[in-house]
């Protein structure tokens, strides 16, 4: 009897895999259908041509008018920029961990060609593991002083943080820090739902970077921050 | 039997999807916007067919970009890490740890009036140049002191407070100097920009009236 039960369980088990891998295919897709008509009449944007490059340099002029920072993935140069009205006020080098990591044409070209889409805001982030800068007590003092409140002065610097894109992109980094992890819990969730998205299709990777500049990118990353990407030539 | 068995596969069914679409939704820091969207269309603008106007726009627009770039080193107020740069596009002239606007409140329960301490977020301009700068103390100084409001204008000012020099960017804000460097790195001030003296006499003297100041 117990035996039956479990064997109907694991096929039960079996068939919810089974509608849960249609439904994800069904969600991926989704974008992909309702652009169907659009991609018909616009085929894949080279990007080498003068179109892409007008189109480009068009989208950072409308993004440089926003009040906000913007953020300039520049894959042709290797820099990761944060721009503030056309200026850039943020860069650092992309030291791509090569071994773990999708090549950066696949991101480019899973940024860009879809669709096509030269800006794609921030979808989400996620923060494995960090450390606070200040001490707590330090602060505490301060604030009595200061009349603010301890989380508005308290920096988080990250160890392992990761941004993420629609479209399946997404963009870890890791700091020389050593840190604890925010949420065991929540870090197992991401983990698995990215292991479970992975098949239907994705570009990931992970980007080495001083923990005093990832400081500004994780605070500066809110969800919504347009991305722009520049492909590598 | 059957009933029990049909529902007990039920249930793990349903068990499994619950679980799938949790771990899909779970793990995400941030709440779901109501616009995620930008006016993509918006941002590609077609490319005239002949070749010629197109090399134009290509060239007006590279211009149009080109020209937001400050043609001298400028000023970036990083307030999330509290750090001042003084740079270029592409290399940095003076990297300086500040104390930027705690982000604190006051509220005067007396008359209502209420301020935020913080730095101004956008694009500013270096407007003036104080050397040996006197703070005039504003009302919230005195009022979160608990002492009363002096009358007299010259009975405001201070001396000591805000170091050897001072770069006003406008609306009563400065980048100064501070007598409490070992705060520096933390936000911690009413929304004026302190920093080391060292970096600050650089940065003076590096500066003229018109520089650029960019803080985010």
């Amino acid at each position: 009897m117990i035996n039956r039960c479990l064997r109907l369980g694991s096929i039960s088990l079996s068939l919810a895999s089974l509608l849960f891998c249609y439904c994800l295919t069904g969600c991926q897709k989704k974008e992909a259908v309702s652009q169907t008509s659009k991609e018909e009449a616009e085929k894949k944007w080279d990007t080498k041509s003068p179109d892409f490059e007008y189109a480009l340099i068009q989208s950072e002029l409308k993004l440089s008018q926003l009040k906000k920072p913007y953020f300039v993935i520049d894959l042709e140069h290797k820099k990761l920029i944060l721009k503030l009205s056309g200026v850039v006020v943020w860069d650092v080098p992309m030291q791509i961990e090569t071994e773990n990591s999708d090549s950066p044409d696949d991101f480019s070209n899973r940024f860009i060609s879809d669709n096509p889409v030269l800006v794609r805001p921030l979808f989400d982030k996620h923060l494995f593991a960090g450390k606070e800068k200040s001490s707590d007590s330090v602060l505490k003092i301060v604030s009595e002083v200061v009349r603010a409140k301890v989380d508005l002065m308290q920096r988080e610097v990250p160890e392992r943080f990761q941004l993420e894109w629609e479209n399946g992109l997404v963009m870890e980094f890791r700091t020389e820090i050593a840190g604890l992890p925010r949420s065991k819990f929540k870090n197992t969730m991401v983990e698995l739902r990215r292991t479970l998205q992975r098949p239907f299709g994705e570009s990931y990777m992970i980007i080495r970077m001083d923990s005093e500049r990832a400081i500004t990118l994780y605070r500066v990353a809110e969800r919504g921050l347009p991305t722009i990407v520049y492909p590598p030539k | 039997m059957k009933k029990v068995l049909l529902f007990v596969i039920l249930s793990i069914f349903v068990l499994a999807v619950g679980a799938g679409v949790y771990i899909l939704k779970a793990g995400r820091d941030i709440p779901e916007p109501k616009e995620l969207t930008l006016p993509i269309d918006a941002l590609r603008p077609n490319l005239p067919v002949d070749s010629k106007l197109a090399k134009k726009e290509i060239q007006k627009a590279e211009k149009e970009l080109a020209a937001l770039k400050p043609a001298k080193p400028y000023i970036v107020i990083d307030t999330h890490s509290n750090k001042v740069f003084l740079r270029t596009e592409d290399s940095v002239i003076i990297e300086a740890t500040a104390s930027t606007g705690s982000g604190g409140e006051y509220v005067d329960s007396a008359t209502g009036r209420k301020w935020i301490f913080n730095t101004p977020r956008g694009v500013f301009k270096v407007e003036s140049k104080i050397p040996h700068p006197w703070w005039r103390k504003p009302d919230w100084a005195y009022l979160e002191e608990g002492e009363s409001i002096p009358k007299d204008q010259g009975d405001r000012l201070d001396p000591n407070m805000m170091g050897d020099y001072a770069l006003g960017f406008g609306d009563g804000y400065f980048i100064h100097g501070t007598i409490y460097e070992r705060l520096l790195g933390v936000g911690v001030t009413h929304g004026c920009v302190r920093i080391g003296s060292d970096q600050l006499e650089v940065l003076y003297k590096k500066s003229p009236i018109g520089t650029q100041i960019y803080i985010f």
